[in-house]
């Protein structure tokens, strides 16, 4: 016979053991996918929540595999924000009645499914060359190596009569081209080509860059540091806001219908001045003055 | 064990080994040995550590031609790798170089090995050792972003992806490292081998430097071995220190306990050179230039000289000088007792020296100048209280203490020297007088026994009777016998004794002359030793002889017959004592047969044998087979002394 103090007891821990193991539901407008361990992320992710007017989760691909199609009907989920490769391959698989917007991938998807749009990190080569044309009036030619796919867009999206275009299917054909490029370029455009650009091209494009004294031009902060002569980069928590603004329209709107892929709305400007006289390139006043960082 | 103690290093080459030799054979093998472990420990260490660095270096290159490989293996191109190939193979070392596709198909390879084939490794870089090379094996990666945020920014690793694309293989040649070892173990080596010599150079000298003063010591005291006594500095206040103070006080305690005994062997020498001078010289003037000569042999004064006091006249004489003065050439001969340092001292007593020469009376002091004359010592020659001379030393230099000790040592065997000498020539003078009596006493006694002779001769005169006259004679030739002994006397160099063989033929040719015989008529044979013999023997020797001969020549050969008389007198050795043997034999007609000399009336024979058996003890025997012979034999009795 069990006592009355001992049913109590039991009763107890019965709720106690429940409180522990069953949680409570996560309530959200937006599921945010990202690996926030990573620092770009998490920064892109603050500039997110710093813009969008709505409750969001965030949650790892890697924890969310197999069950995100699940958790978004769940929650109520009205928007997926998909922050890399990773997030951006799982949010293909999710109903095109959920909309989705993604981030942190390189150029803008080549996708048939309406519902998805989102915001690549690739300058666009235009916004290179306006640059050029304003700043550095004695580079005439610039060229620029990519994979044929990219080359392609380039021809649309930058049509320009001083790019000089090349196709390379592997680094060793990039570092083939780009030496073939010779005298024929003032400068060289580095697009973020996964396929190509390895260490050791990096090394075979800068040895070229400065045998031939072409400068470099691109792609981020990092290859600045290394000899770029200078990059226009994006900033990680503005992309945050440009994409929690994207998505903040898509939710208003239910769908992603006219909003289009986007590169970043800024850019930092990064200016390695060594190499730039090394080459005897002229750097203006005003373009140090705009500069998020000089390396000396 | 066993070895070490059968190793002897007390002698080497049959010589013996230094202490110094022995502690250098202990530290030099010592070295050497630590010379060899330390170096082979050193390259064996040093072989080690280049064999890790080429290994080291062979995995840098193998790491490198990974990196340099990645392009080539990605593109699979042999243009790119062989441009890979020929930037690695610039680097000495490498023997040969391999691409591998990531299939491990050879893509390409360049070297003067063939390699053989071999197991490529999955993931980590492996080493195979050959002979002559090391086998290095790693594969080729190409790295790529996970992320497409990895293109832009610098992410960590987790965002990179390693794909493999092949494999390079590189063979690193030993030979460089085979080179390096050869040099390592040579320079080692040279490195050991002047370490050892310079080692062994220091330690040389250290012990040299340790053993210094030892060797100073051996050679001091080798040094004392021959009779010189050095003094070592005392260079620390260790136990060599101690050890030298030590020495110094042995060595001066030697010299001087040698110099004591050689002070003392000197004044005995000096003082047996003077005892000698003393005891051997003839007479005084000898004796005391011997002394003189053995002070200056001694002492080496500038003037030493003796002075014999006078007491009659007071005064001191000159008796012997030696140096800057002679006698012959001294200004003084004499000097007055009381006048100069000599007379001074000789009135006083008492000695005085002195090397302040201003101390001087006024004419010594003069002499002493003019002969650069520095100290001066005189002491008196006194024997019982009594003066006996002065002995004088002027020297050049300031004299020592042990020269005075030497000088005080030896005055009072000079003074008692002169004083023997002295008495000598007293008692000789003495002497001399009492034989200069004796001879004319003897002298007179025997003219006194001639005018005797001559009275007797003088009253025979006056008789007639022929047996009275005989008498007469006979009695004449009996005191002429005694007074020959006596003229023997006085005219013997010796007082005491005489020749008796010059008195037997003396007195023989007196009695020839006396009876008046012809020596053709009876020939004289005397066959006489050189014998001395005292008064008291020589008196009745000489009445027997003469009462003999006086009977031979009275009955022996009558009627003017021709006959032989010959006389023996030697000195015999019977029973270990000296005995007299007188023989007086005739071939003439001899003595009746039955006459019995002892019983005869003759008073000659009567004598004979009362002188030979009551005066001289002696003992009488008559022969007359052929002629008649007396033989006498008798010692010298024992007179006692006439004082």
């Amino acid at each position: 016979m069990v006592g009355s103090k001992h049913k109590y007891l039991l009763m107890m821990i019965v709720i106690t053991t429940i409180a522990l193991f069953v949680r409570p539901v996560e309530s959200a407008d937006v599921i945010i996918l990202g690996d926030t361990k990573l620092k770009p992320v998490a920064d892109v992710v603050n500039g997110i929540k710093e813009t969008l007017p709505y409750d969001t989760i965030v949650k790892r691909p890697s924890n969310v595999k197999g069950k995100l199609k699940r958790l978004i009907e769940k929650n109520g989920i009205r928007a997926v924000i998909a922050l890399g490769k990773d997030a951006v391959i799982m949010s293909h698989a999710l109903p095109e009645s959920i909309p989705v917007v993604y981030g942190l991938v390189i150029k803008p998807l080549k996708t048939d499914r309406p519902n998805i749009t989102g915001v690549y990190m690739q300058t666009p080569v235009s916004e290179y060359i306006s640059f050029i044309d304003k700043y550095f009036p004695k580079i005439k030619t610039v060229g620029i190596v990519c994979e044929h796919e990219t080359q392609k867009d380039i021809k649309i999206t930058a049509k320009s009569p001083k790019v000089k275009l090349c196709g390379a299917n592997n680094p060793y054909e990039f570092i083939e081209e780009v030496n073939s490029l010779g005298d024929d370029v003032d400068a060289l455009i580095l697009l973020p080509e996964r396929k190509l650009i390895t260490s050791k091209v990096l090394e075979q494009v800068y040895l070229y860059s400065f045998r031939e004294k072409r400068p470099v031009i691109g792609i981020s902060e990092k290859y600045v540091k290394t000899g770029s002569l200078f990059s226009l980069g994006f900033q990680t928590y503005e992309m945050g806001k440009q994409i929690g603004s994207m998505t903040n329209r898509v939710v208003s709107q239910g769908s992603t219908s006219g909003i289009p892929h986007s590169p970043p709305d800024n850019y930092s400007l990064y200016i390695n001045k060594k190499t730039a006289d090394s080459m005897n390139i002229h750097l203006p006043e005003e373009l140090l003055s705009r500069a998020t960082k000089v390396y000396p | 064990m066993k070895i070490m103690k059968n190793i002897n290093i007390s002698t080497l080459f049959g010589h013996p080994v230094t202490f110094k030799q022995k502690i250098l054979f202990v530290a030099v093998t010592g070295l050497i040995m630590a010379s060899i472990v330390y170096t082979f420990e050193a390259v064996r260490t040093e072989r080690s550590i280049i064999r890790e660095e080429i290994i080291k270096k062979a995995e840098v290159v193998t790491e490198l031609a990974s990196h340099i490989g990645e392009l080539p293996l990605i593109s699979e191109n042999e243009e790119h790798a062989k441009k890979a190939i020929s930037s690695l193979m610039k680097i000495p070392e490498i023997s040969f170089i391999s691409f591998y596709d990531k299939n491990q198909n050879l893509l390409t390879t360049e070297g003067d090995i063939n390699p053989p084939k071999r197991t490529h490794p999955e993931q980590d870089m492996t080493i195979i050792e050959h002979n002559d090379y090391f086998d290095l094996c790693t594969p080729v990666f190409t790295v790529r972003a996970q992320e497409d945020i990895a293109i832009f920014q610098e992410t960590d690793s987790n965002m990179e992806v390693r794909d493999h694309v092949g494999w390079v293989r590189i063979g690193f040649s030993k030979t460089f490292m085979k080179e390096a070892e050869s040099s390592i173990v040579m320079r080692g080596l040279i490195i050991a081998l002047i370490f050892t010599i310079i080692s062994i150079t220091l330690i040389y000298k250290l012990f040299d430097v340790a053993t210094k003063p030892l060797t100073s010591l051996t050679t001091a005291v080798k040094s004392i071995r021959r009779g010189k006594y050095p003094e070592i500095p005392v260079s620390s206040e260790d136990e060599i220190g101690t050890l030298t103070t030590e020495f110094n006080r042995m060595s001066r305690s030697i010299k001087d306990r040698e110099d004591m005994l050689i002070t003392q062997l000197h004044l005995s020498a000096f003082a047996a050179d003077i005892g000698k001078a003393l005891t051997e010289s003839d007479n005084l003037d000898a004796m005391l230039d011997e002394c003189i000569s053995t002070i200056v042999k001694y002492r080496d004064p500038a003037l030493a000289r003796i002075w014999i006091y006078n007491n009659e006249e007071h005064l001191l004489e000159l008796k012997a000088s030696s140096g800057i003065f002679t006698i012959e050439n001294s200004p003084f001969k004499t000097i007055p007792v009381g006048s100069y340092e000599a007379g001074t001292i000789a009135e006083k007593h008492t000695s005085h020296y002195t090397n302040n020469i201003e101390e001087l009376y006024p004419d010594d002091l003069e002499l002493a100048k003019l002969n650069g004359i520095e100290a001066y010592a005189g002491y008196p020659l006194i024997v019982e209280k009594q003066l006996v001379g002065v002995l004088e030393i002027y020297a050049l230099q300031p004299i020592a203490g042990d020269i005075l000790s030497t000088l005080e040592y030896v005055v009072n065997e000079i003074g008692l020297g002169i004083q023997h000498k002295l008495t000598a020539l007293q008692i000789a003078s003495s002497l001399r007088e009492k034989e200069v009596l004796l001879r004319e006493v003897h002298h007179r006694v025997k003219n006194n026994m001639q005018v005797i002779s001559s009275l007797l001769n003088l009253q025979s005169d006056k008789l007639r009777d022929k047996q009275y006259i005989a008498m007469f004679n006979e009695s004449r030739n009996r005191i002429l016998a005694m007074a020959l002994v006596h003229e023997k006397l006085y005219r013997s160099e010796d007082i005491a004794n005489i020749d008796f063989s010059d008195y037997i033929a003396s007195l023989a040719n007196g009695l020839f002359s006396f009876y008046d015989i012809s020596p053709l008529r009876i020939q004289l044979k005397l066959d006489i030793e050189s014998i001395n013999l005292v008064l008291d023997t020589s008196i009745p020797c000489g009445l027997i002889i003469n009462e003999l001969i006086s009977n031979a020549l009275k009955h022996a050969f009558p009627d003017d017959s021709k006959g032989e008389l010959s006389i023996s007198f030697r000195k015999l050795n019977v029973l270990g004592k000296d005995t007299y043997n007188l023989i007086v034999k005739d071939n003439g007609v001899g003595v009746p047969a039955d006459l019995d000399f002892r019983k005869t009336r003759s008073l000659g024979l009567q004598l004979v044998t009362t002188l030979v058996e009551h005066q001289l003890q002696g003992s009488l025997k008559l022969e007359r087979t052929s002629g008649t012979e007396f033989n006498i034999l008798f010692r010298e009795p024992e007179y006692k002394k006439r004082m």
